[in-house]
């Protein structure tokens, strides 16, 4: 009787909490929708006209504005999405001429479907959708010389391809800053607006998937630690950045950047799909530290190895100040890797460099040519017209096949080993004018531990080769907000990096915190590869050498039979993940999938 | 050395008289690059064909803009149908760039070369980022055709005119023989590595010449089992864009790269003179000769423009149009859909 009074308690207390967050997601959304509605003037794109359509702000110079934009149709993928949430917001408030320009465009523009797994998703969504609203037309009618119903079909194998590449060997994209939106997006529209219900019903269970895969492990709203894609901003100023406007959005963490970011306002004109409340719950609720590990995989690999997608293995481990994530390190990715940081929370993220770690600035044709398909003498220079910092010494952004990286914990042993010959024979640390009570214990001759706070956190972070401090270049590509930061420069080709955390109330002090890293064994060899045995703040022995795998109190750690999904709340491999939090579950089936696939 | 005036008059009476007695279409692949970083607007891009109508060369845009589009082709005997190797997949179009259906899926992407088997013309190989596909019947349907391939990175296919179903193939790990029209795969004895073009000779169909990116040029006088590596070109650290016989002189070469230029060989490659005097730069993708006139070649230079000279460049080079280019290749097809 007790137990069926609680229970109904908690079902009462559930049903409250739901329409809370319904009512505040919602009052979110409409702030996002209704800012982009209200843009005049220069400023007014698809995205204004399509918030204005969903709101049904039925005006005539929507239509005129519409027409005028289709005069010169351009931008492939990032054209499509767009264009589609103005077709399925028009509901009948666009003029019949801006009707017919729109449906001509999928005629008279060629959209390049582009080389990557964001802009597959993008092309393949839109042109299902696109045929979906003009079936029965012939080739000539359309940009690809197909028919409606043949665009619908290998749309939808494509679709359904990716779908299941996801939740079989996760992402190739996986965990981006930016690109996120651009796999929520598309999954919103299907879930909206497909006719099918088995897509929309596929389309919302990978929304959950891959919202699920994001929460866990937010901190605040930060999207920290290892991702395939950021870029040279929000790798500094990790809370200002497209993830930070979903978690705002999705949760209400963090704050929205300036203008709420466009994806976000594509997601909205379509399903507007709300989180449930057990990933509300995983995304804002910081008890007990944990470690949340998962298998992604590399983008496609076209040259120089066998493994056209290579396991990607991430951990990261959440705290209730700050969360430490990391890959393995090498090249998973090409140009906008990140493998590793500690990310601590702040309440206002603008502005903040609240992240320390550091990278091996690498560049060259190896990583260009393995994932791209470019012409060997022009790629370098191809790839930093677009991405500026590509071909820097100076930057913060890179993976590189010369860094293996080691999580336990909160403890990260990042190590070094860089060719002679190496274009960018150094290492970089980034070191945020944010961190306070920064306290170096060595020399840069003599390397010591360096002590900081970041936020709630405690910081130890040891470079294991001799080092020196230097002022943040001004680059145009780096934040603003990065100036009065440092960048620790070790040109010593075996190096590598410690990093140890702990919560600011574990340790009263600094002082006490920096007594107990102190107190820690360490050794360090460098010749003729780097190594590191020590003991953790959280007592544990590690082992980390070149080549090798991690060891842990003896034992060395394998994950060659990781899931994709392991931790105490999110887990799941092979199409299905279960996600328990708070007394809650959520079960993501896709099973249904395979049947439905053709390689 | 002729300027100015002379050298315009020259032109003009070399391209009148051509477009008199042209017996080929040139068809430009590539992209007007110049300024353009990602996000921005491309200038009408993809395939080009050059119109003669004011006795000057000139390149006018034709179809979809395209940003990816590497070449095109078309089986001998059906001018009328050319097929693209594209980003977007293989692409049939007519011979006017116009009617554009993508033959293939998503199944592959950016492909890099496409060829028309000799004497069957709905036999269509393609290469691409992931290995070959063909098909035979007009690209309605498509099988995979990469067994054998060792790596699946295929930059370049040719197929031997003389003989069916017999193709050569190059992409990261050298060079590739099919007898069995792209059913099975052997590799090719060769020191060539980074395959980056196949030609046949128009002369001698037992002569083929590869180039490649790090491994210098390759030869085979024997239609492309066995090879041996030019001395007198330099391979470390060099990309050698292409290289393609004279089809007036079937000891004439002349090859590309994207830091030497454009360099001409009168003796099979045996040596070479650099021909490069009176381009902006060295920055070569593409060099070809014009069946349609002896000693005619074309040149794209990185981003400057299409640069032709009517003697094998030993008088120097005039620029020629799609100025801010860069073009993957420079193709001449039948127009009556027979071969020379």
């Amino acid at each position: 009787m007790l137990v069926a009074l609680g229970l109904a308690a908690c079902s009462g207390l559930w049903a409250q909490d739901e329409a809370g967050l319904e009512r505040e997601f919602r009052a979110r959304a409409r702030t996002v929708l209704e800012a982009h509605a209200s843009r005049r003037g220069a400023a007014v794109g698809y995205n204004t006209i399509a918030a204005a359509l969903h709101l049904k702000q039925n005006a005539p110079w929507l239509s005129e504005r519409t027409i005028e934009m289709l005069r010169d149709p351009w931008g492939d993928m990032f054209w499509q999405f767009p264009v589609i949430a103005v077709m399925y917001n028009d509901r009948g408030q666009l003029t019949p001429e801006a009707r017919r320009r729109l449906r001509d465009a999928w005629r008279t523009y060629m959209p390049y479907r582009g080389d990557t797994e964001n802009h597959w998703l993008l092309y393949y969504t839109s042109l299902y959708l696109a045929a979906q609203l003009y079936p029965n037309e012939p080739g000539s009618s359309w940009f690809t010389g197909k028919s409606s119903e043949e665009n619908l079909s290998e749309a939808r194998e494509y679709l359904y391809s990716w779908m299941d590449l996801t939740v079989t060997k996760g992402q190739g994209e996986y965990d981006c800053t930016h690109y996120i939106g651009v796999y929520l997006l598309p999954l919103s529209y299907l879930a909206e607006w497909s006719q099918d219900p088995v897509m929309r019903q596929r389309a919302v269970k990978m929304l959950q998937w891959l919202i699920a895969d994001f929460a866990v492990e937010l901190t605040g709203g930060a999207f920290g630690g290892s991702h395939s894609r950021t870029d040279d901003s929000a790798v500094l100023e990790p809370g200002v950045n497209v993830a930070a406007d979903l978690a705002w959005l999705f949760f209400g963490l963090g704050k929205p950047s300036a203008g709420y970011g466009g994806y976000p306002l594509y997601y909205l004109t379509a399903s507007a799909y709300r989180p449930p409340t057990v990933l509300h719950t995983l995304a804002t609720e910081r008890g007990t530290p944990y470690v949340h590990r998962e298998r992604k995989r590399t983008r496609n690999r076209w040259r120089f190895t066998d493994e056209k997608h290579a396991p990607v293995y991430r951990t990261a481990y959440i705290s209730r100040s700050y969360g430490v994530g990391s890959d393995q390190g090498g090249l998973l990715q090409p140009v906008q890797q990140h493998s590793w940081d500690l990310t601590w929370k702040v309440d206002d993220p603008a502005g903040v460099n609240n992240t320390i770690f550091s990278t091996h600035p690498y560049s060259g044709l190896y990583e260009l040519q393995m994932y791209f398909t470019m012409h060997p003498d022009y790629a370098v220079e191809a790839v930093a017209r677009s991405k500026r910092s590509y071909d820097s010494a100076d930057k913060f952004l890179s993976g590189s096949p010369d860094e293996q990286i080691h999580q336990d914990l909160d403890t990260v042993v990042a190590l070094y080993n860089i060719p002679e010959g190496t274009r960018f024979p150094h290492i970089n640390g980034f070191f945020s004018k944010d961190l306070r009570e920064l306290t170096e214990t060595g020399t840069g001759e003599r390397p010591g531990w360096i002590f900081a706070r970041g936020g709630g956190a405690w910081i130890a972070y040891r470079p294991l080769a001799p080092y020196e401090w230097r002022s943040l270049e001004p680059h145009a590509w780096m934040p603003a907000s990065s100036a009065g930061g440092r960048r620790l420069y070790s040109p010593h080709l075996r190096n590598g990096t410690v990093l140890m955390a702990a919560e600011q109330d574990e340790y009263p002090t600094l002082a006490a915190f920096r007594s107990a890293v102190e107190a820690l064994p360490l050794e360090v060899t460098l010749d003729p590869a780097p190594a590191v045995k020590l003991r953790t703040l959280r007592g544990h022995v590690l082992e980390a050498r070149w080549n090798e795998p991690l060891r842990v109190d003896g034992r060395a750690v394998t994950r060659e039979n990781a899931r994709l999904f392991e931790g105490p709340f999110v887990n799941g491999d092979a199409r299905k993940m279960t996600i328990r939090h708070a007394g809650r579950e959520l079960v993501v089936d896709l099973s249904d999938l395979a049947a439905d696939v053709r390689r | 050395m002729l300027h100015g005036e002379s050298m315009r008059t020259i032109f003009t009476v070399l391209f009148l008289s051509n477009s008199i007695f042209a017996q080929h279409t040139m068809y430009v692949c590539g992209s007007i690059s110049k300024g353009f970083v990602v996000g921005k607007k491309l200038e009408p891009s993809g395939l080009y064909i050059r119109n003669e109508a004011g006795g000057q060369p000139d390149f006018r845009h034709v179809g979809f803009s395209h940003p990816y589009l590497v070449t095109v082709a078309s089986a001998p005997g059906d001018a009328a149908t050319l097929y693209a190797a594209a980003g977007n997949g293989v692409i049939r179009m007519t011979a006017a760039g116009e009617h554009w259906r993508i033959l293939t899926d998503w199944r592959h992407t950016e492909f890099q070369d496409v060829a028309v088997e000799a004497g069957a013309p709905a036999r269509i190989y393609a290469a691409s980022t992931d290995g070959v596909i063909a098909s035979e019947d007009g690209g309605a349907t498509w099988r995979e055709a990469s067994v054998g391939l060792r790596r699946r990175f295929i930059q370049t296919i040719a197929v031997d005119r003389t003989r069916a179903g017999r193709l050569l193939a190059g992409g990261e790990d050298g060079l590739y023989l099919s007898g069995d029209g792209a059913r099975s795969w052997t590799p090719v004895k060769s020191p060539a590595r980074m395959v980056t073009d196949i030609e046949q000779s128009p002369h001698d169909p037992a002569a083929w010449v590869a180039t490649t990116q790090g491994h210098g040029i390759v030869i085979s006088r024997d239609g492309g089992v066995s090879w041996r590596r030019l001395a007198s070109v330099p391979a470390d650290g060099f990309t050698w864009n292409n290289a393609g016989f004279s089809p007036h002189d079937p000891r004439t070469l002349a090859t590309a790269a994207f830091s030497q230029g454009v360099w001409v060989s009168e003796d099979m490659g045996e040596t070479w003179r650099d021909r490069s005097a009176g381009l902006p730069t060295r920055q070569v993708w593409r060099v070809r000769f014009d069946p349609d006139a002896r000693g005619r070649l074309w040149a794209s230079v990185h981003e400057e423009a299409l640069f032709v000279s009517g003697d094998s460049g030993v008088s120097g080079w005039r620029r020629a149009g799609l100025d801010g280019s860069v073009a993957l290749d420079l193709v001449f097809l039948p127009v009556k859909g027979v071969r020379p």
